[in-house]
């Protein structure tokens, strides 16, 4: 090309016009884009708004890995209006985009405002307003992130979303177990259930209605499902022996469960509207922890037939078991990736248990963390993300690493110890 | 026949004659005797004698041979005879033969002679003929000859004339084209300076293009953050205009790569890479004036 | 097999042990201390714990068998050592002896690898225990068999040593 670009300049000596040159860009840097996210503006009572929006939209956009945002510390100018903006000062500092926004209080209802610009073209990108009470104003953020991180990479964001998630608490002989709903950064908790036996395995349903879940409160291990926004629930399950891992199916129609009636941990499917069981699985050992793929078709689990825990594939309406996971000498607690093309799991190896994903088409295995005892992967319903378990000195915390491992962040939640998140599905 | 009888009198005489001879002989040695038949009722006397039947035998017998000796020298009489009268007849009819021949022969020449004769006689007056046109020709010859001597002349004449006029006009159009040509040198030695002085400055150019071309790759690829989850095999070409200084100016997408996030990631790129390092040299401007970036990772 | 060998062992040490208590003449005369009367624990007789008569064994006494309840694993196995199978063999003859008496068995495991695999990790080990006591002629309504995997560790903390006390099988006597 370069040859080109000589050849026409020689042309170009011969004529008195002059030809471009053409220049080969091979290559580029890989990592987050820089954005500017100013404090919006304030007009109303007292000298802040209910919720520091920019602080959350600023938050958001960092957890996801795709942007850097810049510190407000190392902001250059606070405008909060279009004709403030001055590109030149955001192009010194080398962030790509800017948001700025204004939030006005009017009775009990808060509008609020922003702008998305590209600073080097020097134009806006978006501008959206809404108009919320103020419980809603941490959703518009989220929503407002939403906005920002899909024009931006193209992708839909997943920031207006919720996991679920077990705390436990107080003394070891004396201790509380919760099941709890969250936004997807932690705020807002909402209690489910509490219970002074264990409570585990918490999963969405398709539609983000309900959750089911394992309860000990009768000292046995049964399954529960409870819709959210009532609280009723009904008691799916509680056979003799293990009832556990509840999965539901991605049309709603039914859970697939870990039984021990029939002598050993087995795989069930179950119909929501009948009780009609199916059994899935047949082996010696344990099969456990069943996932259906996004397209129903299939379902993985966790089985120790060949010796040790390693995920294995099953058709969902029966049949043979193909195992997927040949590296390391533990794998289990699998999650799918919306688009069904990756499994997220507990990954042993050398003595530590870490989140890996294998990327079903290729066979490749990338473990994403570095953490001793990380466990409950989740993907989050955009694909990007996932959610998992780690510890952190002697507590249990929740993190999340952008699917490609290259940014992990804690996420900041209540005392106590937090363990088993699972991301809801969108309009949540 | 009778022209022949005439004309060989001779020859025919003789043969009339030796016709007679043969004749004669021929019927003299002819036996004219009659036998004597005896009729079978009449008994010959015959002169009693008794005799022995053998020996009457032996003499029929001997009667008989002598009659078959007789016969037989008769027959061979004849037989000579028709022989020799053969031969005879053979030689009559050669000599015939050699006579017509002769003869002929002899026409023959005598029609030979005349036909040389009447031949010489052709030849003769062919040649005469022959001479006479050749004369004719050879007068001819010299008539035309002349003539074209003549116009010969005249033509060289004129072609004298002609190329006096043809030098003039050479001589003139050499010293207008002397004089273009002159010019033309002139032009073209201009041209030659201008071009060195062109390479010249291109020379400068590459070695600042060679120079700088790294500088501004690498400053564009230091600011282009490619989106993560474009597909592989993008390719987007971009023009950028810049102002001495390297600011830049405008960047249009000339070839877009089908995804709007990956040229806007190489729009943003020479944006943010403004101002683009250039040679100091400002008079190597236009060379940088308008820059297409191909931004191709390939991958 | 491994049982029957036990078990044989086990029959020949106790009429060891049940010979050389014998040897003490009445019960009151018993060489091992006795520190079981108190106030609650005192309905069982206080004999000689080295007799074969299971069924007086307290289930309140310190110093019974019976008071270790506890049996413990290798990591991600569900073998029984041999002294645990004697325990299990002082336990299961109380049961045959007081066939109304009900147990649980808890099954246990350290917390690392994911919950529910440790539910059926669990799950296997108080199977284990519980066929052994079986196999020892407890009948199967005896007992009931609740795995809680990872979710009820005997220690907190991390490490080999907590690990170990984690992993384990309970037997909890209904009604203590």
């Amino acid at each position: 090309m370069r040859k080109l670009g000589l050849i026409l300049l020689l042309l170009a000596v011969v004529r008195p016009a002059w030809s471009a040159l053409t220049i080969e860009i091979t290559q580029g840097v890989e990592g987050a884009i820089p954005i500017a996210v100013v404090p919006f503006g304030w007009s109303g009572a007292g000298t802040a708004a209910p919720e520091n929006i920019s602080a959350i939209v600023s938050a958001d956009l960092n957890r996801s890995g795709r942007f850097e945002a810049l510190p407000d510390s190392d902001l250059v100018a606070h405008p909060t209006e279009a004709g403030q903006v001055q590109f030149q000062n955001w192009r010194m500092v080398n962030v790509d985009n800017l948001v700025i926004g204004k939030i006005v209080e009017t009775g009990q209802q808060y509008s609020v405002q922003f702008q998305l610009f590209d600073v080097f073209r020097g134009n806006q990108v978006a501008g959206y307003s809404f108009n919320v009470g103020r419980q809603d104003l941490r959703r518009v953020a989220h929503h407002i992130s939403d906005l920002i991180y899909e024009k931006l990479t193209g992708e839909r964001g997943a920031f207006n979303t919720q996991i679920a998630y077990v705390t436990t608490s107080g003394s070891p002989a004396n201790k509380t177990y919760t099941l709890l709903v969250a936004d997807s950064d932690g705020y807002n908790p909402q209690t489910i259930l509490t219970s002074k036996e264990p409570l585990m395995s918490p999963g969405w349903s398709p539609d983000g209605s309900q959750l089911a879940y394992v309860s000990f409160e009768n000292k046995a291990a049964q399954i529960y499902i409870q819709q959210l926004s009532t609280g009723t629930r009904r008691k799916l399950t509680s056979f003799k022996g293990i009832n556990g891992a509840p999965s539901w199916s991605p049309d709603g129609r039914s859970l697939a469960v870990t039984l021990s009636r029939d002598g050993n941990p087995e795989i069930y499917i179950m119909d929501l509207k009948s009780n009609a069981l199916r059994r899935l699985t047949q082996s010696a050992g344990i099969d456990t922890e069943p996932v259906w793929a996004p397209d129903g078709k299939s379902i993985v689990f966790t089985s120790d037939r060949g010796g040790s825990a390693q995920l294995y594939r099953v058709p969902a309406s029966g049949g043979q078991a193909q195992r997927l996971t040949f590296e390391g000498n533990y794998n289990a607690g699998a999650d799918f990736s919306p688009d069904g093309r990756k499994i997220a799991m507990v990954h042993g190896a050398g003595g530590g248990y870490r989140i890996a994903v294998l990327d079903l088409g290729s066979g490749n295995l990338r473990v994403l963390t570095d953490g001793r005892l990380d466990e409950s992967p989740s993907f989050s319903p955009n694909g990007s993300m996932i959610i998992y378990a780690t510890g952190e000195g002697n507590r249990e915390v929740l993190a999340a690493v952008s699917v490609d491992g290259r940014f992990r962040q804690r996420l900041s939640l209540q005392a106590g110890n937090v363990r088993e998140p699972v991301w809801s599905p969108f309009g949540k | 026949m009778w022209q022949a009888v005439r004309e060989n009198p001779r020859a025919v005489a003789y043969a009339v004659l030796m016709h007679l001879v043969l004749l004669t002989l021929l019927v003299f040695s002819l036996d004219w005797t009659p036998k004597i038949s005896h009729p079978p009722g009449i008994k010959v006397p015959i002169e009693a004698e008794l005799v022995d039947q053998r020996q009457l035998q032996a003499l029929e017998e001997k009667k008989l041979a002598e009659q078959r000796r007789r016969d037989e020298a008769e027959k061979q009489r004849l037989a000579e005879a028709e022989a020799k009268a053969e031969a005879e007849r053979k030689r009559e009819a050669e000599q015939k033969h050699k006579a017509e021949a002769a003869a002929r022969a002899k026409v023959e020449a005598e029609q030979k002679r005349k036909a040389e004769a009447a031949a010489k006689v052709k030849a003769e007056a062919e040649q005469k003929r022959k001479a006479e046109a050749a004369a004719r020709a050879e007068q001819k010859r010299e008539s035309e000859a002349k003539a074209k001597a003549e116009a010969e002349q005249k033509r060289k004449a004129e072609a004298a004339a002609r190329a006096k006029a043809e030098a003039e006009r050479k001589r003139k159009a050499e010293a207008a084209a002397r004089a273009k040509a002159e010019a033309e040198q002139h032009r073209r030695e201009a041209e030659l300076q201008a071009q060195i002085a062109a390479e010249q400055e291109e020379a400068r150019a590459r070695s600042a293009l060679s120079e700088y071309i790294p500088y501004i790759q690498d400053k564009v690829q230091r600011n282009w953050l490619r989106p993560p989850g474009s597909a592989a095999g993008l390719s987007c070409l971009i023009k950028v205009r810049l102002i001495p200084g390297g600011d830049v100016v405008s960047a249009t997408v000339v070839r877009s790569s089908g995804d709007p996030l990956f040229d806007r990631s190489v729009e943003t790129a020479v944006l943010k890479a403004s101002p683009l390092p250039l040679p100091t040299d400002a008079t190597l401007f236009n060379h940088f004036r308008e820059i297409n970036f191909n931004f191709d990772p390939g991958r | 097999m491994k049982c029957n060998i036990s078990r044989l062992i086990v029959v020949v040490l106790i009429a060891v042990l049940a010979g050389c208590s014998s040897k003490g003449g009445t019960k009151d005369d018993v060489a091992v201390e006795d520190r079981g009367t108190s106030a609650d624990g005192g309905a069982v007789t206080s004999g000689a714990y080295g007799s074969s008569d299971f069924s007086s064994y307290s289930l309140t006494d310190p110093n019974s068998p019976l008071a270790r309840r506890v049996i413990y694993f290798e990591y991600d196995s569900a073998e029984i050592s041999s002294s645990d199978q004697e325990l299990l063999v002082q336990h299961s003859g109380y049961l045959v002896a007081n066939p109304g008496q009900h147990i649980t068995l808890e099954g246990h495991t350290d917390e690392r690898g994911s919950r529910e695999y440790n539910i059926a990790l669990g799950d296997r080990r108080a199977q284990s225990v519980e066929r052994i006591m079986e196999l020892n002629g407890v009948l199967p309504e005896q007992v009931t068999v609740v795995s809680y995997g990872e979710e009820k560790p005997a220690a907190e903390g991390h490490g080999d040593a907590i690990w170990r006390l984690n992993r384990r099988v309970e037997i909890v006597y209904q009604g203590q």
